[in-house]
């Protein structure tokens, strides 16, 4: 027996989907911090007996990818056969297949009949990881000590259903709020632990051999699927590179991610190379083997639009991803940090792959997007007074400057590239009734879109007031001396800006944007951050007018910017607002006779 | 004791279901007249009376109780022909309906457009203002910007006005001011206030809560006025009772005040439908609901006789947090297509064929194989027998289209494409409803199923053994659920108090004085709409999480009152338990926190009598069986031949076991192998399953089937 009927393939595969979206449901009801329950900063996944992935449901793109990979790392001092049922490990190490200290996964072998059917997985970021300043990215970190968070290289943290009590000490011991910390670590375990019964209740209903011969097939499902998609683009070799912001003194002319793209039409197979690029740094900001893959893989199947194609290994499989043994976008080098794995260069890494094969065909057309590092992305902690704790996350908002791509202006709530846009922004009256901090404003900024025939996405200004009590922020920012960038013609999106002042001196604003932002506000201290826009793709004056007159309309572009930018006159007499189609003919022929 | 008589108007039909005294139940249909959808209701009223051979007038003024669901606010918004509005909100935050809270549908797919706010940015204009999380005023209303707004408002020829200015369900104040300066500077415009329609956390989701209830206003004011004339006219004297989308009723004046309860209305109702069967049925007050027309699948649950409501549920995109009776639909019906991807992978839908090509076997140029094609090629549909004989149809043509997509690219026979289209709808049906009971932590085994809608009797055994159910039932009115489920439905209102302490720090003055009046509330309500205190209930419940956590479970409370902290230790011991149960995590050291206070108030209606058969034998009459023909059952080898019956000759007490069909004029029962079917007492058909191991079989037999050893 050695196959399985296309009707039974489909059932399974719906089964162990919605498996795992169970425990995405899970996680985000029971979870105690903002960013995993509200911004839904976590993804979870099975992976088959083999210790790949076999479902996904909709997950980061940064962490999703990859989650094969972080499995099997735990496997040098895990080797399955030595794995148990009611066993649980926790890897955060990004030196053994993990992306980044800050997020902790956890992961479940699901045994039936003393074998290995599954594993699953759940990777969250925690609001804190016990880092020697309160952030889980600590970008300015040297190294491993310097970031100071505990690492967790495959820990058993839990056997025979039993956490193991003396690693849960040792992490409320040096993890800020430690309640909140184990309120998560709990919510993902819990998660984990109802994946592993729905998995054996399946397994008992169809039987081990059936189960894994739908492993198998399944993952050759995906590599058909994917070779299909690749057999579309013509063959061919691209390169391309994106330029991050200077960090500090380190590199203070910025550092350029570089990649080259090659499609083999043939072997239906995309390589992603990444060896280009230089030796580690002293910073957070090194990549890791996981997020490099992650990187190599998000680029080539944004280009693809893949809405429709099976996440698991066998479609990822048909994305080689080169990388150094030691580098910044390499494997992470001990004692190098990659405290920053996740965001920053891991974001750059994907547009550089993503504008070298966007060559490859007009459709895959795509500029750069804004950074999720934003400065309205920032940890946030200290005391309430209004209920006597002590608190600590990150809040998530403000990430507007979508890419322009192909036939769509950039999406409005971007996300970030490393998110997938599945990033959730916090609700502000949740987030006042949790920290002592007021919203004054969360807008888009207006004439901020990268101007192309189709724009990038605007960014956004938001306005915070501490209350009664002082708030420290961390934050990483990239955007302000590289915006992002437009292509074929089309403008780069506003660069990013922060600042502070008090309420009672408004005339004395104080920019304090940079890459690294490190502040404690005063009681009533208000910080204002304008996020990013997106790049725009092709020359702005082959843009629709009646794009245009919508968007003067709605306040998103100035008449200005509409005449000087986009060549297209708006009729606003008697806020009439309609297209002069006349003098807009006229101007924009003139540009093309100059 | 006269009628009660419910009509809901759907998209298609109108359906009036007409109980009388004894307990006969009678059910009308007619189209649906789209101009003006009540004419359609008067068309079906006057079928009914004629029916009972009375003038129409007569027959209304008899009419005791008489209830109404409507989709005209849910079309209205699909079609885009709601009102203008004009939004007004805090300074500083006109972009919540633009940003929502984030978040997309695939994280690859970059190639869609961001969609637009439901309000223009235009049209939504900010005032200087700001009230904090505490309900303290940081910053006092500007009166001046208010009605300089107004004024633009008026300019724009907005047709009604929104107002959700932050914390206003804490402190409503600002919000109550500027409705009393739009009554000075423009007294006939209608607008809607958020806090009094969605008093809930979460700016965005009240924000586009009360933006939609202000679009529906115009509409379905002028809709629930014209209504009531119209009944009047026709000679109703009783008061118009409006359905809910969370399966309660409101008073005509109460749905002005309020349209967006009215979304969904008529969905809302089939579970209540549901757990009436169930209760005359089977005595089970556990049930899930189906309903499986043309171009969907819609479920909901029951359990303890308790409908599930949430608030937080998605209409046109955008998340509203009003109470909505949580019905879960998918795009699976008769009409999806099914196909073979790249992959080589059987797939159905999202793509249907409407009524228009319709399946490949209506004969209207539909190309591509539907599941009612499939269900017409294994002999579940009769070719000769399509609708009670009313439609034509081609199995030739159905066979083709199955040949074409789905046998030559998975190399199979054509009657084995037609199977696994089955199989694979069937699966796809009970994956979502294992989303609403597994995944909720509720055990399908425990469940009845009540089954709805024209395509549900050929798929609802299959469905129902796979989730290991042991009992199904599909009613005489399974076509008209809905408006059946609105003459058994109770009358039910809730009412809502946002309040924050903690079971450490209990605030017990407070939160008692709040349940107070919210029970006082309740019984003013009840008693405007005139139930008895004998059949007044109220349940009292709070929304708690554990500190920091984001989301509430809503837990029963016992009483209305907090003596002392043993009643906080049975509450925080049941919300642990809950926590648990559900979420398979608790943490039972510390405390919990408690933001939402609520009552729901029920009138319960008086106990209805289904009309009662007596029972005949058990073996059916010679009359009411039909030629047999052949049908696919897997389970016995393939195509075989099975008897055929009719179920209108079909008498109550007669069992029918599997395999068989039994033909209804408008759907067909499939009884498949493993069950027995009974017509009950009351009319209705009932499925019994025997056992779950019978599809662990069927899949072995399967696998083999298709080894290649």
């Amino acid at each position: 027996m050695n196959s399985i009927t296309p009707d039974l393939m489909a059932i399974l595969s719906s089964k162990i989907n919605g498996i795992s979206r169970q425990m995405t449901y899970v996680l985000q009801k029971s979870a105690r911090s903002s960013i995993i329950s509200n911004a839904r900063d976590f993804s979870t996944a099975v992976c088959d007996g083999k210790g790949e992935v076999i479902a996904l449901p909709n997950g980061f793109p940064v962490h999703a990818t990859n989650m094969g990979l972080t499995l099997r790392g735990v496997f040098e001092y895990h080797p399955p056969s030595t794995l148990k049922p009611g066993d649980a490990i926790l890897n955060n190490s990004p030196y053994h297949g993990n992306t980044h200290m800050g997020d902790h996964t956890i992961i479940v072998p699901v045994f039936f009949e003393d074998e290995i059917m599954f594993y699953t997985t759940i990777r969250a970021h925690q609001a804190d990881i016990g880092n020697s300043i309160p952030t889980t990215y600590h970008g300015m970190a040297k190294d491993i000590y310097e970031e100071g968070a505990l690492c967790f290289p495959g820990v058993k943290i839990q056997k025979n259903y039993e956490d193991v009590e003396d690693i849960i000490r040792m992490c409320k011991m040096r993890i800020r709020v430690p309640d909140i910390w184990y309120g998560d670590y709990s919510a993902a375990v819990g998660a984990a632990r109802i994946g592993e019964k729905e998995l054996i209740k399946l397994t008992e209903k169809y039987g081990k051999e059936t189960v894994k011969i739908f492993c198998r097939e399944w993952q050759k499902y995906g590599d058909k699927k994917m070779e299909e998609e690749i057999k579309k683009i013509p063959s061919g070799t691209w390169r391309s590179e994106s330029k991050h912001d200077p960090i500090a003194d380190i590199l203070p002319d910025g550092i350029s991610v570089k990649s080259t793209v090659t499609v083999d039409q043939e072997q239906g197979k995309i390589i992603v190379d990444f060896t280009e690029n230089g030796d580690p740094i002293k910073s957070g900001y090194n990549l890791c083997e996981a997020t490099v893959l992650a990187a190599g893989r998000t680029a080539v199947l944004n280009c693809l639009s893949a809405n429709d194609l099976p996440l698991c290994e066998g479609t990822f499989s048909r994305i080689e991803v080169k990388m150094k043994e030691r580098g910044v976008i390499g494997k992470a080098s001990f004692p190098y940090s990659s405290a920053l794995a996740t965001t920053s260069l891991f974001e750059r890494a994907v547009f550089a792959a993503q504008l070298a094969l966007s060559q490859a065909k007009e459709e895959f057309g795509m500029a750069e997007g804004s950074s999720i590092t934003v400065p309205s992305q920032p940890v946030v902690s200290g005391f309430d007074s209004r209920y006597n704790r002590p608190f600590i996350s990150q809040i998530s908002s403000g990430i507007s400057g979508g890419m322009a791509v192909f036939g769509h202006d950039g999406y409005t709530t971007f996300g970030g590239v490393c998110t997938g846009g599945l990033s959730v922004w916090n609700p502000f009256e949740v987030l006042e009734q949790k920290y002592p901090i007021q919203f004054e404003m969360q807008e888009i900024i207006p004439d901020s879109c990268g101007a192309g025939k189709w724009d990038g996405g605007p960014g956004t200004r938001i306005e915070m007031k501490m209350r009664d009590d002082r708030v420290r922020f961390v934050i990483n920012c990239d955007n302000s001396k590289n915006p992002a960038r437009g292509v074929k013609g089309g403008k780069n999106g506003r660069p990013i800006y922060a600042y502070r002042y008090k309420e009672s001196d408004k005339e004395n604003i104080e920019d304090i944007t940079n890459t690294f932002i490190d502040v404690e506000l005063e009681p009533k201290e208000i910080f204002i951050s304008e996020s990013a826009a997106g790049g725009g793709l092709g020359d702005p004056f082959e843009r629709d007018p009646e794009l245009i007159r919508h968007r003067v309309r709605e306040g998103w572009l100035s008449l200005k910017k509409a005449k000087e930018v986009y060549g297209v006159v708006i009729d606003t007499t008697n806020e009439r607002y309609i297209v002069n189609y006349e003098e807009t003919r006229e101007l924009r022929n003139r540009r093309v006779l100059k | 004791m006269g009628y009660r008589i419910c009509s809901d108007v759907g998209g298609t039909f109108t359906d009036v279901v007409v109980i009388e005294e004894n307990g006969t139940t009678n059910i009308f249909k007619s189209l649906t007249t789209l101009e003006n959808r009540v004419n359609g209701v008067v068309d079906c009223l006057r079928l009914a009376a004629e029916f009972y051979q009375k003038p129409l007038k007569k027959f209304m003024a008899e009419c005791e109780f008489f209830a109404h669901g409507t989709t005209a606010g849910t079309n209205a918004l699909i079609e885009g022909k709601v009102a203008k509005v004009g939004l007004l909100c805090t300074k500083g935050f006109r972009d919540v309906l633009l940003f929502r809270e984030a978040g997309k549908d695939h994280p690859f797919d970059w190639h869609v457009d961001h969609p637009e706010p439901f309000v223009p940015r235009y049209l939504t204009l900010p005032v200087t203002e700001r009230i904090n999380s505490e309900g303290q005023i940081s910053t006092p209303l500007n009166e001046d910007e208010v009605r300089a707004v107004i004024k633009k408002f008026k300019s724009y020829n907005v047709e009604a006005i929104a107002v959700s200015l932050l914390w206003s369900f804490v402190n409503p104040q600002h919000e109550i001011r500027i409705g009393e300066i739009i009554e000075e500077e423009w007294p006939e415009m209608t607008y809607t206030l958020s806090h009094q329609v969605s008093p809930r956390i979460r700016e965005y989701r009240r924000t586009i809560s009360t933006a939609i209830d202000a679009s529906l206003k115009p509409l379905m004011n002028d809709y629930i006025s014209h209504f009531e004339n119209s009944l009047k006219e026709i000679g109703y004297n009783g008061e118009l009772s409006l359905l809910t989308s969370s399966g309660g009723v409101l008073t005509p004046e109460a749905m002005m005040g309020k349209p967006i309860y009215s979304l969904d209305s008529g969905p809302a109702l089939a579970p209540i439908a549901g757990k009436f069967y169930a209760e005359k049925e089977f005595n089970k007050c556990n049930v899930i609901t189906c309903d499986m027309g043309g171009t969907s699948f819609d479920m909901s649950r029951i359990t303890d006789g308790i409908l599930t409501v949430t608030t937080d549920s998605i209409i046109y995109g955008e998340k509203i947090n009003i109470p909505k009776v949580d019905v879960k639909t998918i795009g699976a019906g008769g009409g999806s297509i099914a196909w073979v991807d790249e992959g080589g992978l059987l797939r159905l839908g999202p793509e249907g064929a409407g009524s228009l090509p319709g399946p490949a076997c209506y004969m209207r140029g539909g190309k591509y194989p539907t599941i009612t094609d499939a269900n017409l090629v294994l002999g579940y549909l009769d070719e000769g027998f399509f609708l009670g004989g009313t439609m034509k149809v081609s199995k030739r043509l159905a066979e083709q289209a199955i040949f074409e997509y789905v046998a030559k690219p998975l190399n199979v026979s054509i009657i084995e494409a037609a199977y696994m289209i089955y199989n694979s709808a069937n699966h796809i049906m009970t994956e979502a409803m294992r989303d609403i009971t597994i995944w909720e932590g509720i055990d399908p085994k425990e469940y009845t199923i009540v089954a709805g809608g024209g395509a549900i009797g050929m798929h609802v055994a299959s469905i129902g053994s796979q989730l290991g159910c042991s009992e199904i039932i599909v009613p005489k009115t399974a076509s008209t659920l809905s408006a059946f489920g609105g003459v058994v439905a109770d009358v039910i209102s809730g009412f809502s108090r946002s309040h924050v302490t903690t079971t450490d720090a209990f605030n017990f003055d407070k939160v008692n004085l709040i349940l107070k009046d919210l029970e006082e509330e309740a019984r003013t309500f009840l008693n405007r709409v005139g139930i008895p205190m004998e059949r007044q209930v109220l349940e009292f419940s709070a929304e708690a999480r554990y500190p920091f956590q984001n989301n509430e479970l809503t837990v029963p409370l016992k009483g209305n009152v907090f003596i002392n902290d043993d009643d906080i230790t049975k509450f925080a011991k049941d919300f642990h338990n809950q926590h648990d149960e559900t979420l398979g995590s608790k943490s039972e050291k510390e405390a919990i926190e408690i933001a939402m206070w609520k009552v729901k108030a029920k009138g319960i209606m008086p106990d209805i009598k289904l009309q009662e058969q007596n029972l005949f034998h058990e073996e059916p009459e010679t009359l009411a069986i039909k030629p047999s023909r052949q049908a696919f059952f897997k389970e016995c080898g393939g195509m075989i031949e099975v008897p055929v019956y009719n179920e209108e000759l079909l008498r109550a007490g007669n069992i029918i076991n599997g395999p068989a069909i039994i033909e209804q004029p408008t759907t067909n029962i499939v009884i498949t192998p493993d069950c027995k079917a009974t017509i009950s007492r009351y009319g209705n058909v009932k499925v019994e399953i025997k056992a779950e191991k019978a599809n662990h079989e069927a899949h072995k037999s399967q696998l083999l089937a298709n080894s290649p050893l």
